[in-house]
């Protein structure tokens, strides 16, 4: 009874409604939002913004790979091109416009249903703080990943 | 009992699926999808209090089928739906 739609049928319709100006909830999938979204257990609410900065979780059509990605902003130059990278990646970056950009997740939602924002300046500080971490990120995202994550 | 408001009717895939939404926000964590059968029923079913034997009813007005198979389908179905939170 519960359906699986695939990313290709359901994001185009999930961008289609923010650009209306709806919020949606979207079930996450794969770690590479680690550690700040588990994807298969967390959703988030995503909004459509009036402007998109470095640091914000979009949801974004990625140039290279005609694939929907939700990851950070880590780059944006003055002519719109944006640079992604997942929290939980180590390396590897993505691109796209910011017309590419279909909306911002605004909180995650865990599975207890407790809402944690994602565009606080708390969570704007600890964003920071795991982008400086990056020489270090393999180590601390295996701790998290093999221990923190069995113990949730 | 009751359907339960607040589930918008979506076609995705070619899927009739039912998601919980409030005001402007839509919720895909919580899809629901329905074969035709049980869109029937939670169309006919809107805006009125029902029990097992309305759904037969409704099931045996609508479909050929046995009235037994038609109790066992509706008495399944009001299983999921009340684990899916439709009714109340």
């Amino acid at each position: 009874m519960i359906l699986t739609v695939p990313n290709e049928i359901l994001l185009p319709q999930v961008i289609e409604m923010l650009a209306d100006g709806s919020e949606v909830v979207l079930p996450v999938k794969g770690w590479s939002m680690n550690p700040f979204i588990d994807g298969d257990r967390d959703s988030v609410l995503l909004a459509r913004a009036e402007e998109y900065h470095t640091g914000d979780v979009v949801l974004a059509l990625v140039r290279e790979t005609g694939c929907y990605v939700l990851h950070r902003i880590i780059d944006m130059k003055a002519d719109g091109s944006v640079t992604l990278m997942g929290d939980g990646n180590i390396c590897g970056v993505e691109h796209c416009h910011v017309s590419n950009i279909g909306g911002r997740a605004v909180s995650v939602i865990k599975p207890s249903g407790k809402n944690r924002s994602l565009t606080d300046r708390r969570a704007m500080r600890r964003a920071g703080i795991w982008k400086r971490l990056l020489p270090v990120r393999r180590w601390l995202l295996a701790f998290y990943r093999h221990i923190i994550l069995k113990l949730k | 009992m009751k359907l339960k408001k607040g589930f918008k009717p979506r076609t995705i895939c070619g899927e009739f699926i039912l998601t919980p939404d409030s005001g402007r926000r839509a919720d895909f964590s919580n899809m629901i999808s329905m074969n035709p059968t049980a869109r029937f029923l939670w169309e006919s079913l809107q805006d009125r209090d029902f029990e097992l034997d309305d759904m037969v009813g409704l099931l045996l007005g609508q479909y050929d089928v046995e009235d037994a198979l038609a109790r066992k389908d509706c008495t399944a179905l009001i299983e999921e739906w009340t684990k899916a939170g439709l009714v109340e």
